[in-house]
């Protein structure tokens, strides 16, 4: 199975035609999980800005995956229903969830986010390779037409920013919780940290 | 042995890819006191008492090319061009030890590093002329040269680098107010520029950098300079191909620290002869010499004790962001 998992991810990856064919969900599923894994080692330099070491590290890490396959399958949800909502004949679940994990696979290689200079490129090339892959897939695995895909695919992301939109308020508190255990009292971001450490610089600050 | 050299191609692919998705851990690990406790910066002495005939007018600070291993072990060229430097700047300290590969300055050849193994050995072999690892060196170096140009990771690296300085600059009795110019060469540019604003913090003192065939991004640390002043040789392709990769530099990024400081007058780029980047013929070469017959290193020393005159010059002058580099600290 990990053979064959491997030819179809390599197809994928080139937008070979029969990519999408005979889909298996199980495949799917392992592309998904080791896309989301992948991508939260990319993502796991802002642990290290935040000095989070050890298990709580390791937690971070499994939570951000966790937290990738979540944001997938909110977007296969969203296809789902936006599909039901366009289209004369509606997408089912499995076959829809198989097209996205699989077009996922770019994502593998978010650990090459982490390269220096270049790694912020990259990054913004496999977002727009992941999207691609998905237009293509549900265009030939699931026989859209172009425009429908392009229109599914596109909805399917406007529904992630939504959820996020809405739910932010609710589990608001509930996330910064725990983003505060993992990351200690006060969250850096890549972006205000030239500003910390100017004050730093000064003397006028704590190192955090 | 088409199929060998393909699978030797395809593992060095690999090996070059791992090394530079790896180049950042150094900084984040001494960031994150993986590697290193961080201990705070030494307090610079107040300003010195005494004639002030008597004090360098400045401390000038060496940071190397990327062929450097150590701060400790400069390359030969590297140490004529200093001493004739110091010769032509009498009233200026030239700091020529820090290592600037590394956000705290840890020369390859420590004990703490995991590859020091390697560094040694392809050290013994440059010094016995076999040239096979300054491939290595160059390209180890250059990652870092891109960790201290990334927007994530640079501010890490150049504030570590920073008080790298600052350490070195006080164990040579720096006097607190004093202006310090960075003298970056290639890679070390970039360097300079990433360490430009925090050294501009910690030491409440107007900094200025020189270049020579200096490749560098468009840093904010340039906001925080009087002056910068970029040498380059019409021959330096690598320095061409620096100003071409780096989006900040080209003149459609009008807003860029980089243009501005240049709309403003406190950065100059300057064609000081016919060198080129490295080795025969470039800055350093003594043999080789211009159309009128002047050694390429005695261009490059004078061109570079005239941007250092200019740069104590331009010291009173106000950076860009309006505030006086000499009142950092007290705006903090």
């Amino acid at each position: 199975m990990l053979f064959d998992t491997m030819s179809q991810v390599a197809a994928a990856l080139t937008f070979a035609r029969g990519a999408f064919d005979d889909l298996s969900l199980n495949a799917s599923l392992l592309v998904l999980a080791l896309a989301a894994g992948g991508e939260a080692l990319g993502q796991s330099m802002i642990l290290t800005l935040n000095r989070v070491g050890g298990l709580r590290f390791v937690v971070a890490l499994v939570a951000i995956a966790v937290s990738n396959v979540l944001s997938a399958v909110v977007m296969v949800v969203g296809a789902v229903v936006a599909a039901a909502l366009l289209l004369e004949e509606p997408l089912h679940l499995r076959p829809t969830l198989s097209v996205f994990a699989l077009a996922f696979a770019p994502r593998l290689l978010s650990p090459l986010v982490i390269a220096p200079y270049v790694g912020e490129a990259i990054d913004r090339g496999i977002e727009i390779w992941v999207m691609l892959l998905v237009v293509f897939g549900l265009h030939h695995g699931l026989g859209l037409h172009l425009a429908a895909s392009a229109a599914v695919a596109g909805l399917g992301w406007l529904s992630l920013r939504l959820v996020n939109l809405l739910l932010g308020r609710p589990f608001g508190r509930w996330l910064r919780g725990l983003e505060r255990w993992l990351t200690g009292a006060g969250r850096l971001t890549f972006a205000d940290i030239p500003d910390e450490l100017l004050d730093l610089a000064r003397g006028g600050g704590e190192r955090r | 042995m088409t199929d060998v050299v393909g699978v030797l191609l395809a593992l060095g692919g690999i090996a070059l890819v791992v090394a530079l998705v790896s180049s950042p851990i150094e900084t984040l690990g001494w960031w994150s006191t993986w590697l290193n406790p961080y201990s705070q910066p030494p307090a610079v002495a107040p300003a010195e008492a005494g004639p002030d005939r008597d004090r360098p007018h400045a401390y000038i600070v060496y940071l190397s090319g990327i062929g450097s291993i150590s701060g400790d072990e400069l390359l030969a060229s590297e140490r004529r061009f200093l001493d004739e430097l110091e010769a032509a700047l009498p009233h200026c300290r030239i700091v020529r030890d820090v290592f600037p590969y590394s956000p705290a300055g840890r020369s390859l050849l420590t004990g703490q590093r995991l590859f020091q193994w390697l560094w040694r050995h392809l050290e013994r072999g440059r010094r016995s002329g076999r040239g096979t690892g300054t491939f290595l060196v160059n390209l180890r170096n250059l990652f870092q040269v891109l960790v201290a140009a990334d927007r994530r990771y640079g501010p890490v690296y150049g504030f570590g680098l920073a008080q790298t300085v600052v350490q070195h600059l006080a164990r040579v009795g720096y006097g607190e107010g004093r202006p310090v110019i960075l003298l970056g060469s290639s890679g070390g540019g970039q360097i300079s520029v990433s360490a430009a604003a925090y050294l501009a913090a910690t030491l409440a003192a107007p900094i200025g950098i020189v270049t020579v065939g200096g490749v560098m991004a468009s840093d904010r640390g340039v906001d925080h300079l009087v002056r910068l002043t970029s040498l380059a040789g019409a021959k330096d392709g690598v320095y061409r191909l620096g100003r071409r990769a780096f989006p900040g530099r080209w003149p459609i990024a009008a807003q860029s620290s980089w243009n501005r400081a240049r709309a403003e007058g406190r950065l100059v780029e300057r064609e000081i002869g016919p060198m080129g980047h490295a080795g025969k013929g470039s800055y350093l070469d003594p043999d080789a010499v211009t159309a009128a017959g002047v050694p390429f290193l005695r261009v490059t020393v004078a061109a570079v004790a005239r941007a250092v005159g200019e740069t104590l010059a331009a010291g009173g002058q106000s950076p860009s962001n309006g505030r006086p580099a000499t009142a950092a600290r007290s705006t903090g």
